[in-house]
């Protein structure tokens, strides 16, 4: 290479380039390109992957308006009989930009937790054993969390896995709940959260009694710095079935607090209640079962948002979903970008919903109802460090 | 230059001068403070050299009030006039590039910068090596390791 630093009709080379000027164009990169170019020196490696780097970057591509937004959209594929996971363009119509391979075991069945800045957390469980994993598709890398601790067989457990990103420390976390049943089935609540920062790389426990009861593989959203799910306390449990509420785990605080949900919706069963965001508020689905009982087919669906964050006299009702004549509604499962929503039909198919024509649009997915999740994709250079454990073992974390 | 707008003269470090109107002038952060003292000699700029100014100003001159209109069709237009203004070599747009960032102009220094990213995200990381002078100092284990790590990257 010293030819090439001597040469002066070298017009196509830039030499002496100001690291700061030198960042400016590298964060304008996609996180392929980036990913690639770790290798062309040290620095260069060092500098994509520091952390002020990779936060800039997601500040960045989280900040974009100049492209049409992506979707990452997940289901069991009645169609192609296996797990598609696929981006879409979010346009007028739903088009599918490029397919995702989810990298786990075959005899893997996670489900899905949450997602936060691109990266989505699933976990899976055998009895008494919990694994919990961190996806970041745009490298295709996943991670395995290492297993907290394997709890006692003599009882059963029930796990809630939360993830999100703690702003103030600059670090994601993961948390967990276990709950004990008797033999009677009888619920012990959790004494303590066990939380994990990808950082540290270890679990950690921090004790404090949970007085609120998150129904298992409950879906979560993340939204201020707190992760919100759907549940109740265990004293308003009765026979016609428990008070809902938002249950709110601050992560950087790590504390819990609860929101109240729509008047309307005190005695609604949680089971027909469902979280998601809209507009940067949280909003509420609220499905009305078609027969009594009956929590796998809805007639309508009250859409409710969350005004003014943390208020619940700020839940303002949105509109009605109403197909019935399509037959109902199996699942609502959340916004697309322009306020359309997506939804299962009793044909195991999406369709998008427009609130304002009230018309349905058919979107030619055929799924798994339960298996839908819809995700805000953005790209994210989280995990460029880590070895890909796809094939790891387990029972380690794999980093590099 | 007949018209009543005020006048700011410039002057490159070859010591070629360049009239630009107040208006342009004010837009360049780092001389903003002595235009707006009302300095009347020309303003010396050592970092940049007469073709680089004139190009510069060329843009400035173009975007000054289009940047911010609202009509599509005129965006449309400055899209246009932006892609042929950038068809140059790329030396010049690396001293652009400089330019904008010594003269703290920030659209063309984000176009400039953005323009650099198009240009090289598809290029091979040799390639890249060599645009930016990077020596690589892996060793070959390291090399292959790093890129072993992205194997699936490698054909994009």
């Amino acid at each position: 290479m010293l030819e090439c630093k001597k040469s002066s009709a070298e017009a196509a080379s830039f030499p002496d380039l100001p690291q700061e000027i030198l960042l400016e164009i590298l964060w304008r990169l996609p996180v392929k390109s980036l990913a690639r170019f770790a290798s062309v020196s040290k620095s260069w490696k060092s500098l994509v992957s520091s952390r002020p780097f990779v936060l800039a970057h997601l500040k960045r591509a989280l900040g974009r308006r100049d492209s049409p937004p992506l979707l990452l959209l997940r289901h069991y594929s009645l169609t192609h009989k296996e797990d598609w996971n696929a981006l879409y363009v979010d346009g007028e119509t739903l088009v599918e930009n490029e397919r995702l391979l989810f990298p786990g075991g075959l005899s893997e069945t996670f489900y899905y937790v949450g997602s936060c800045n691109g990266l989505l957390c699933f976990a899976d469980y055998i009895v008494n054993h919990l694994k919990i994993v961190l996806w970041n598709p745009s490298l295709r890398k996943l991670l395995r969390l290492p297993i907290a601790h394997e709890e006692s067989v003599g009882s059963t457990h029930t796990y809630v896995v939360g993830f999100g990103f703690d702003e103030k420390c600059d670090e994601y976390k993961f948390m967990r709940l276990v709950y004990t049943w008797s033999k009677n089935w009888s619920r012990t609540l959790p004494k303590k959260v066990e939380i994990y920062e990808l950082r540290m790389k270890d679990w950690r426990s921090v004790d404090m009694d949970v007085p609120y009861v998150i129904p298992e593989s409950s879906a979560q959203v993340f939204l201020n710095g707190s992760i919100h799910w759907i549940g109740f306390r265990i004293l308003d449990e009765g026979i016609r079935g428990a008070r809902p509420l938002l249950v709110v785990f601050d992560l950087h605080e790590e504390t819990f607090r609860e929101m109240g949900v729509p008047d309307g919706m005190l005695f609604a069963n949680t089971l027909n209640l469902s979280i998601t965001i809209h507009q940067g508020s949280l909003c509420l689905f609220q499905c009305h079962p078609l027969m009594p009982d009956g929590h796998q087919l809805h007639g309508i669906c009250w859409v409710w948002l969350m005004r003014e964050y943390g208020a619940a006299e700020s839940w303002t009702k949105l509109f009605a979903i109403d197909i019935c004549e399509l037959g109902g509604i199996v699942r609502v499962i959340g916004f697309r970008k322009h306020g359309e929503v997506l939804l299962i039909t009793p044909n195991d198919e999406l369709v998008s919903y427009n609130p304002e024509s009230q018309k349905i649009s058919r979107l030619g997915l055929y799924g798994v109802a339960n298996s839908f999740e819809v995700v805000n994709y953005v790209e994210s250079l989280t995990l460029l460090e880590t070895q890909n454990s796809a094939h790891a073992t387990a029972s380690h974390a794999s980093f590099c | 230059m007949s018209s009543k707008k005020k006048v700011i003269t410039l002057r490159s470090s070859d010591g070629e001068i360049f009239e630009v109107e107040e208006a342009v002038a004010l837009e360049w952060l780092t001389i903003k403070p002595l235009v707006e003292s009302g300095c009347t000699d020309a303003i010396p700029l050592p970092q940049v050299t007469g073709n680089i100014l004139a190009k510069v100003i060329e843009y400035c001159k173009k975007h000054i009030g289009a940047s911010e209109s609202e009509d599509r069709k005129i965006l449309y237009e400055l899209e246009s006039w932006d892609a042929d203004f950038i068809k140059v070599d790329q030396g010049t747009l690396f001293d652009l590039i400089r330019a904008a960032d010594y003269l703290t102009i920030k659209t063309l220094f984000e176009f400039t910068c953005q323009t650099v990213a198009d240009t090289i995200k598809h290029k091979t990381i040799e390639e890249v090596r060599h645009i930016f002078r990077e020596s690589n100092d892996f060793t070959p284990e390291e090399e292959k390791e790093i890129r072993g790590k992205s194997w699936w990257l490698q054909g994009l």
